[in-house]
C-alpha cells in the first residue's frame, strides 16, 4: 500500500472532525445563549395568619417557550435595620416554585416610605447567579357587619411606620369558601373609596355550619404595591345545617330517602339479581348434569 | 339428510374460528389499536393534569363522554330486541342475528361503563360512587342498572352459546391450546343430554324474560339522569320512552352494519340472506316511525308555546348554533330510515347498509344534541367566569379518548367474533329441524334445496 493511499483515511478523519467541530461549536454556544434564567417574586399576606414570598424560576427556551426549572436552591432575604437578613432556603418544585413563609407578626423591616424589600438569590451551573428583588407595602384588611343592610364593610389600610392610612381605588373581591371552589359574590367594579372602605351585600341562603356560619374570604388580588392580601372570617348569615343533613351533597342525607322508595327499589333489584343468581345456579347444574346422565346411561345399560 | 345439513351448519359456524384473520382483519385490528394507543396517551394527560385538559368546565360539566355513554347504552339495547322481543313473538328471521346482536350489546355496554370512568377524570373516583352514593340519586340508579344489564347481557350471550361451545370443543382440532382450554371450560361438560337441554331451556327462558324490563330500565334510567333536572330540554316526562325508542333505531342500524360486514367477511350469504336485510329494513322503518312520533311530541308541543327558557333552547336547536347537528340527526337518523326502506330497493343489502351507517352516525349526533345544548342553560346567573366557559369545544384529548372508547367497543366485538361462533349453530339447526309441524317441514325442504344449490355453486 502506497503512502498516498494510506493518507486518504487520515484526511477523511480530519475532514469529519473539522466538520463536526464547525457544526458543534456554534451549536453549543448557541444553545448556551438560548438559556436565560428568570426569577419572579410574588408576595402574599393572609391577615393574622402568615406572609408568604414565592419565587418562580424559569428559563426561556427558544423552541419551547418558558419552562420551569426544578430542584434549584433559592435563598430568601429581607432588608432589616441591621442589614440583609436571611429568611430561609427552599428548593424549586416541578413548576419552578419555591416559597418561604413568615408568621403574621414577624417584623418585615419597613423603611421610612413604608416599603419592605425582599430579595432572592440562586446559583445554577447553567444559568449562573440569579437575583431578584421585590418592594412591597404592608397592608391589612378588616371587616365589619352591617346587620341592617345585610352587608359586609371591608376596610383596606396601609401599615406605615407612623400608623395606618386608607388605600383608595383598590379592587376588593369577596368569596364564600366551598369544598370544590370558592363562590365570588362581588360585582365587576368593587373598589375602595377614599376611606379605604368597600361595601358588599352578602347573599342570603348559603348553607352554613350547625351555627349558620359561612366562611368568607375578602381579598385584594395581585395589587401592584401590596401584592395579594386576604382575610378569612366566619360570617354568621348562612343557613343553619345540621351535621349530615345537607341533601345537596352526594354523600349525605341517605336517611332522607322515603322508606317506600328504599323497599321498592331494593325489591326490584333483588328480583333482578335473584333471577341472575337462579340462572347461574342452572348453569352450574348444567355442568353437573353430565356425569348424572352418564350414570343414568350406565344404569340403563346395566353396567352400573 | 338432516344430520348432513346439521353438520353443514356446524361446519359453516365453526369455519371462521379455524381460519386466520387475513390481512384485512389484521389491518382493522391494528387500526383500532392505533386509535386506542392515542386515546391511552390522551387519557394519561387527563389523569396527570385533571379534567382541565377537556373542554368541560363549570357550565358544561358534561361533554362528549356523556354523549358517547348515552349512545353506547342505546346501542346495547339491541340485544333485548333480537334475543328477547323477536324471540318471544316468534319472528324466525331473528335466529341468525341473535348472536350478532348480543355481541354488539355486550361490547357497547362494557365500553359505556368505560365512558363514565373517563368522564370522572380519574379512575379511582369510581369507588366514590359505591362508597358515597345515595339511593336518591339517579346516578346510583344508573350504576345499578348498567351493572345488572351487563351481567344479563353476558349471560344472554353465554348461556345459549353453551351447545355451540361444545361443538367448538369437540370439532375444532387444529387450534391453539388456550383456545381448546377456553372452549372446554366454557362448554361446561355439555353432552346434549335431555337433562342439560331442559336446564338450558329454563335458563334461557328466564333470561329472555328478564332482559326486557332491565333493558328498558337501563335506558329509561339513563334518560332520568337528564329528566329529573329542571333544565329546559331535559325536563320532560316522556324522556324515558323517547330515549328507548331512539335506542332501538340505533341498535337495529348497528346490527344491519354488523350483518353486512360478517356476511362479507365470513361468507355467510346462505344464513344472512337478502331476506334478513329485507326484514331488518322493515323493522327499521317501524322503529323510526315510533321514534319520529316521540320527537314530534318532544319538540312540537314546546315549540307551540315557545316559553322563555325552552324557547331559547329550541331556537338554538332549530336555527341556532346546533341546528346543523339537530336537523342532520333528524333527517338522517329518523326521516331517511323511515322512508328509504319502504321501497324494495332501499332494503337491498348495499343500500340498507349505507343507510344504517349514516343512521348510526346521526344517532351519535342526536345524543350530542340532547346532552350539550341544555348544559349551556344553567338556570342560575353565572358570575365571574371566563368568557370561553360559555361555549363547549371538545379538546383533542377528549376527542381522542372518545374515539378510543369507540375503538375499544369495536375491538371487543371483533375479538369476540373471532373467538366465538357468530352464528347460533344450535338455534339455527333447531329452527330448521326440531319443530316438526307442517310449516317447519316446508321450511326444512326449502333449506335443503337452498343448501344443495349453494353447495353446487360452491362446487362450481
Amino acid at each position: 500500500m502506497s503512502k498516498k493511499t494510506m493518507r486518504r483515511p487520515v484526511n477523511l478523519c480530519v475532514l469529519i472532525v473539522c466538520t463536526v467541530l464547525l457544526w458543534a461549536v456554534p451549536a453549543a454556544s448557541a444553545a448556551a445563549e438560548d438559556v436565560e434564567g428568570q426569577l419572579e417574586l410574588t408576595y402574599e399576606h393572609v391577615v393574622n395568619v402568615e406572609r408568604q414570598i414565592e419565587a418562580t424560576l424559569t428559563v426561556d427556551w427558544k423552541d419551547e417557550g418558558t419552562l420551569p426549572v426544578e430542584n434549584v436552591e433559592i435563598h430568601f432575604f429581607i432588608d432589616a435595620e441591621a442589614g440583609e437578613q436571611q429568611l430561609g432556603t427552599a428548593v424549586t418544585d416541578e413548576e419552578g416554585r419555591a416559597q418561604v413563609t413568615m408568621e403574621a407578626n414577624d417584623p418585615i423591616g419597613m423603611n421610612e416610605e413604608g416599603l419592605s424589600t425582599f430579595t432572592v438569590r440562586a446559583e445554577h451551573p447553567d444559568l449562573g447567579s440569579l437575583k431578584e428583588t421585590i418592594e412591597v407595602k404592608d397592608g391589612t384588611l378588616d371587616i365589619s357587619f352591617d346587620e341592617e343592610e345585610h352587608a359586609i364593610h371591608a376596610t383596606f389600610m396601609q401599615l406605615t411606620p407612623d400608623g395606618t392610612e386608607p388605600v383608595a381605588f383598590a379592587s376588593v373581591q369577596f368569596y364564600v369558601l366551598r369544598y370544590f371552589g370558592d363562590i365570588g359574590f362581588h360585582g365587576d367594579f368593587t373598589m375602595t373609596g377614599d376611606d379605604g372602605v368597600v361595601i358588599e351585600e352578602f347573599p342570603k341562603g348559603y348553607p352554613g355550619d350547625e351555627e349558620g356560619n359561612v366562611e368568607m374570604r375578602v381579598q385584594v388580588d395581585g395589587h401592584d404595591s401590596f401584592g395579594t392580601i386576604s382575610l378569612v372570617v366566619d360570617v354568621p348569615w348562612g343557613v343553619v345545617v345540621e351535621e349530615g343533613g345537607y341533601d345537596r351533597a352526594l354523600w349525605a342525607g341517605r336517611d332522607a330517602a322515603p322508606w317506600w322508595l328504599i323497599i321498592a327499589a331494593n325489591s326490584l333489584l333483588a328480583a333482578g339479581w335473584g333471577t341472575i343468581a337462579y340462572v347461574l345456579l342452572l348453569v352450574v347444574r348444567i355442568r353437573r348434569a353430565e356425569p348424572e346422565a352418564r350414570a343414568d346411561d350406565k344404569e340403563a345399560d346395566g353396567t352400573a | 339428510m338432516n344430520e348432513e345439513i346439521r353438520q353443514k351448519i356446524i361446519d359453516d359456524g365453526l369455519r371462521p374460528l379455524r381460519q386466520g384473520m387475513g390481512w384485512k382483519g389484521i389491518v382493522w385490528v391494528l387500526f383500532l389499536l392505533a386509535i386506542m394507543a392515542v386515546a391511552a396517551f390522551a387519557y394519561g394527560q387527563q389523569v396527570r393534569q385533571g379534567l382541565v385538559v377537556t373542554g368541560m368546565n363549570d357550565i358544561y360539566s358534561w361533554g362528549i363522554y356523556i354523549a358517547l355513554f348515552v349512545f353506547l347504552v342505546a346501542v346495547s339495547l339491541v340485544g333485548a330486541i333480537f334475543s328477547s322481543i323477536l324471540k318471544l313473538t316468534n319472528f324466525e328471521f331473528r335466529r341468525p342475528l341473535t348472536r350478532i346482536a348480543e355481541l354488539i350489546a355486550v361490547g357497547a355496554i362494557l365500553f359505556a361503563a368505560v365512558a363514565i370512568i373517563a368522564d370522572m377524570g380519574r379512575p379511582e373516583r369510581l369507588w366514590q360512587v359505591f362508597a358515597s352514593g345515595r339511593l336518591q340519586s339517579p346516578i346510583i340508579w344508573d350504576v345499578l342498572v348498567v351493572n345488572t344489564y351487563l351481567v344479563i347481557g353476558l349471560l344472554l350471550l353465554y348461556v345459549p352459546m353453551i351447545p355451540d361451545l361444545a361443538y367448538c370443543r369437540d370439532q375444532l382440532q387444529d387450534i391453539p391450546k388456550w383456545k381448546k382450554k377456553l372452549y372446554r371450560v366454557l362448554a361446561l361438560n355439555w353432552q346434549d343430554t335431555p337433562r342439560q337441554k331442559a336446564l338450558l331451556h329454563r335458563a334461557e327462558k328466564f333470561l329472555i324474560i328478564l332482559v326486557i324490563p332491565v333493558a328498558v330500565a337501563i335506558h329509561t334510567v339513563t334518560s332520568w339522569l337528564f329528566a329529573v333536572t329542571h333544565r329546559p330540554g331535559w325536563d320532560s316526562t316522556a324522556f324515558g320512552a323517547y330515549f328507548v325508542s331512539g335506542a332501538f333505531v340505533a341498535g337495529v342500524a348497528c346490527v344491519i352494519v354488523a350483518m353486512f360486514v360478517l356476511r362479507k367477511a365470513y361468507g355467510y350469504h346462505r344464513y344472512l340472506t337478502d331476506k334478513h336485510f329485507d326484514y331488518s329494513g322493515k323493522l327499521l322503518v317501524l322503529l323510526s316511525l315510533v321514534y319520529l312520533y316521540f320527537n314530534i311530541s318532544e319538540f312540537l308541543v314546546p315549540a307551540y308555546k315557545m316559553s322563555e327558557k325552552k324557547g331559547a333552547l329550541l331556537e338554538m336547536l332549530f336555527i341556532g348554533e346546533y341546528s346543523l347537528v339537530f336537523w342532520g340527526a333528524i333527517v338522517v337518523g329518523i326521516i331517511l330510515p323511515a322512508l328509504v326502506p319502504i321501497f324494495k330497493k332501499g332494503r337491498t343489502p348495499g343500500v340498507l347498509t349505507v343507510l344504517a351507517v349514516a343512521v348510526v352516525i346521526a344517532h351519535w349526533a342526536k345524543r350530542f344534541a340532547v346532552v350539550m345544548p341544555p348544559m349551556g342553560n344553567t338556570l342560575s346567573p353565572v358570575q365571574i367566569v371566563p368568557s370561553d366557559w360559555h361555549v363547549y369545544n371538545p379538546t383533542w384529548e377528549e376527542i381522542a379518548v372518545t374515539a378510543g372508547i369507540m375503538a375499544g367497543a369495536l375491538l371487543a366485538i371483533t375479538v369476540m367474533a373471532r373467538i366465538f361462533p357468530v352464528l347460533p349453530i344450535r338455534d339455527i339447526s333447531q329452527g330448521r329441524f326440531e319443530e316438526t309441524d307442517e310449516k317447519d317441514e316446508q321450511g326444512r325442504q326449502a333449506f335443503e334445496l337452498m343448501v344443495e344449490q349453494h353447495g353446487r355453486q360452491d362446487h362450481e
